[in-house]
């Protein structure tokens, strides 16, 4: 399946401004090429050199972006991923706030990739990122979960997810605890999220959740068993 | 525009520093030259005498304390010890820097014959030979191992040299001395090389001790420039590396903030200097038996002259957050470190903190933040 003709106009259209890359077509496979300057107040911050492949099912899947230079080590605290050399430009499920579906590449480029590249740059000469940047894994997710909803127990946010998914449970208490029904509480954000994030990365968040906290529970568990298995052992002859 | 405040301060010694340091071009030539003898001398030894021998570096080389001269024509020191493994009975003092002078003489030979491009000529010295090359010279210093452990620590790797009229063996420890520097600074490195490890792909333990450099090396190469510049006529006089060395090992207080750690040793370093019935003695640390100041019983002036290098270095470099603006401190450091140096490091200084202003702006100019993850 090729790339639709107008996602490629769209993509050309937006060479425009950044005259560094290059469009690349063989057959199939689109992508592009070149570099990436960075400068401020006439300053270079950095170039890098940078190749965007763009994946047959673009754009309900996000371009991937390799930093070709050498010039960002790849490794998970720079936000590359170590096996496959890739750019983790945010964080999956908030892809819908920050590059919709719907919007343009020149979008792309302009908000997620160029704020990655200075964030890179800055961390070169300072040795710290300037801002917020997600913890790996599933704990990010969890980071973008908890500042969204405005909570900071894990537990309450899988609780919402699962009883805010379907529209039948509006008129329940939120299980945020405010006393209030989802409706008007946070029903209709996790309404908004449902509709937006596509719903593999959706399901799988959600499993993950689970997951964790079947985990959290089973340690509970067996920490109780362990202090009522020491009280019994503990007999009074032991402390004679 | 810059205050000299004790983090700018930091950043200012640190490009004093690097324009100080031998580039990185140099040291790697003079790296390959000692590893190609090495192994040269190596094959030649099991050819020529039927024993082993090893040329391993030695002072600030081994240390991580090299500085370029003053004037930048002149070489830099690349030490080494070229340690045979025999005994002492079977060998004089003579016959050692003898057969060490010829086998070099034929690593010469060895050299014209492949058409290398760059052939070093050779020239005795008292102790050592001495391999010139163009920008550095290796000095050679014959040893052999001391088999009677005249040191306290690291007693295996002590040796014997030959003494200046080839008579009376001397002792010397090297890598012990190396050891022991590195231990006292354990702390540093491992910080520096967690440092190291963010900004590349290597693991902490992947990285060995020589591949970074602690705020007290970097402060004792500094200490060491002030002190070339100071005695640049007499010779004799300047205190040697390793009394700077030591005394500022000593004095160290594991800052990561370089312009701290020249202040801190500054302070300190003279505390260490022990005095007993007149004699000033700074104490080799791994070996108590021996002395690093012992000739200034001899010569005085040698223990005046460095009282008042010290002197001179604390009122130049300690308190410079009350002493100015860059502009003044610069004019002062141009005087005590060289033109050369103080103008490429304020160069580099002004454009580091213009990149970060810059990367600044360009952060705070983000309309829409995004947080960088890793599924
Ligand atoms: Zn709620
Ligand atoms: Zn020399």
């Amino acid at each position: 399946m090729a790339l639709k003709r107008r996602y490629l106009e769209d993509i050309e259209k937006s060479l425009k401004q950044y005259s560094g890359l290059n469009l690349i077509v063989e057959g199939n496979e689109v992508s592009l090429k070149g570099q990436w300057s960075l400068e401020q107040d006439g300053i270079v911050l950095q170039t890098y050199d940078i190749l965007i492949s763009i994946p047959e099912d673009y754009p309900v899947c996000v371009p991937i972006v390799y930093e070709t230079g050498g010039k960002i080590p790849r490794k998970m605290d720079r936000h590359i991923n170590p096996s496959s050399g890739d750019a983790c430009l945010f964080v999956e499920d908030e892809r819908w706030e920050i590059w919709p579906i719907g919007a343009s590449f020149k979008e792309f480029l302009d908000v997620p990739l160029r704020n990655f590249f200075i964030y890179q740059a800055y961390f070169e000469v300072m040795g710290h990122f300037p801002q917020g940047e997600r913890s790996h894994g599933i704990i990010g997710k969890i980071e973008y979960f908890l500042e969204k909803f405005n909570l900071d127990s894990e537990d309450t946010v899988l609780n919402i997810l699962m009883t805010a998914e379907s529209p039948s449970t509006q008129n329940l208490l939120c299980p945020c605890g405010k006393s209030r029904k989802l409706k008007y509480c946070h029903g209709p954000v996790v309404h908004r999220m449902k509709t937006n994030i596509n719903s593999e990365i959706w399901n799988k968040t959600i499993f993950q959740l689970k997951e964790r906290r079947f985990e959290r529970r089973s340690h509970s568990i067996e920490k109780r068993m362990k202090i009522q298995e020491d009280f019994f052992n503990t007999s009074p002859l032991d402390i004679l | 525009m810059f205050d000299p405040n004790l983090n700018q301060l930091d950043l200012y010694f640190n490009e004093i520093y690097k324009n100080l340091d031998i580039p990185a071009h140099l040291l790697a030539t003079a790296n390959q030259r000692y590893m190609d003898l090495a192994e040269w001398l190596k094959k030649d030894s099991e050819k020529r005498f039927n024993s082993n021998s090893i040329l391993y570096p030695q002072g600030s080389i081994l240390l991580g304390t090299p500085v370029m001269p003053v004037k930048a024509r002149d070489d830099f020191d690349y030490d080494l010890v070229y340690l045979r493994e025999i005994k002492k009975e079977g060998i004089t003092q003579k016959e050692l820097k003898k057969q060490v002078g010829d086998q070099l003489k034929a690593y010469i030979e060895y050299l014209k014959e492949e058409n290398s491009d760059d052939i070093p000529t050779l020239m005795e010295g008292k102790r050592c030979w001495t391999l010139k090359y163009p920008k550095f010279h290796m000095d050679i210093l014959p040893a052999l191992p001391d088999e009677e452990g005249e040191y306290k620590m690291n007693a295996k790797d002590g040796i014997i040299i030959t003494d200046k009229d080839l008579h009376h063996w001397q002792y010397s420890n090297p890598k012990g001395y190396n050891a022991w520097f590195k231990y006292q600074m354990r702390q540093s490195i491992h910080e520096e090389k967690v440092k190291l490890a963010r900004a590349s792909t290597l693991e902490v333990e992947e990285i060995p001790d020589n591949n970074v450099k602690t705020t007290l090396q970097r402060a004792i190469q500094i200490l060491k420039r002030h002190r070339d510049s100071t005695f640049k006529g007499e010779k004799d006089d300047k205190p040697i590396s390793v009394i700077i060395n030591t005394l500022a090992t000593k004095a160290y207080k594991n800052s990561s903030n370089l312009y701290q750690t020249l202040q801190d040793i500054l302070t300190e370093m003279d505390k260490h200097i022990v005095e007993k019935n007149g004699v000033y003695i700074v104490e080799n640390p791994i070996n108590p038996k021996e002395n690093f100041a012992d000739k200034w019983e001899r010569y005085p002036e040698r223990k005046n002259a460095f009282y008042s290098w010290l002197k001179s270095a604390k009122e130049e470099f300690i308190g410079l957050e009350r002493k100015g603006s860059f502009s003044e401190i610069n004019e002062r450091l141009q005087k005590s470190l060289g033109n050369d140096v103080v103008t490429g490091a304020w160069n580099s200084f002004e454009k580091l903190n213009a990149k970060k202003n810059a990367l600044n702006i360009a952060v705070s100019n983000i309309k829409t933040p995004t947080k960088p993850w890793v599924p």
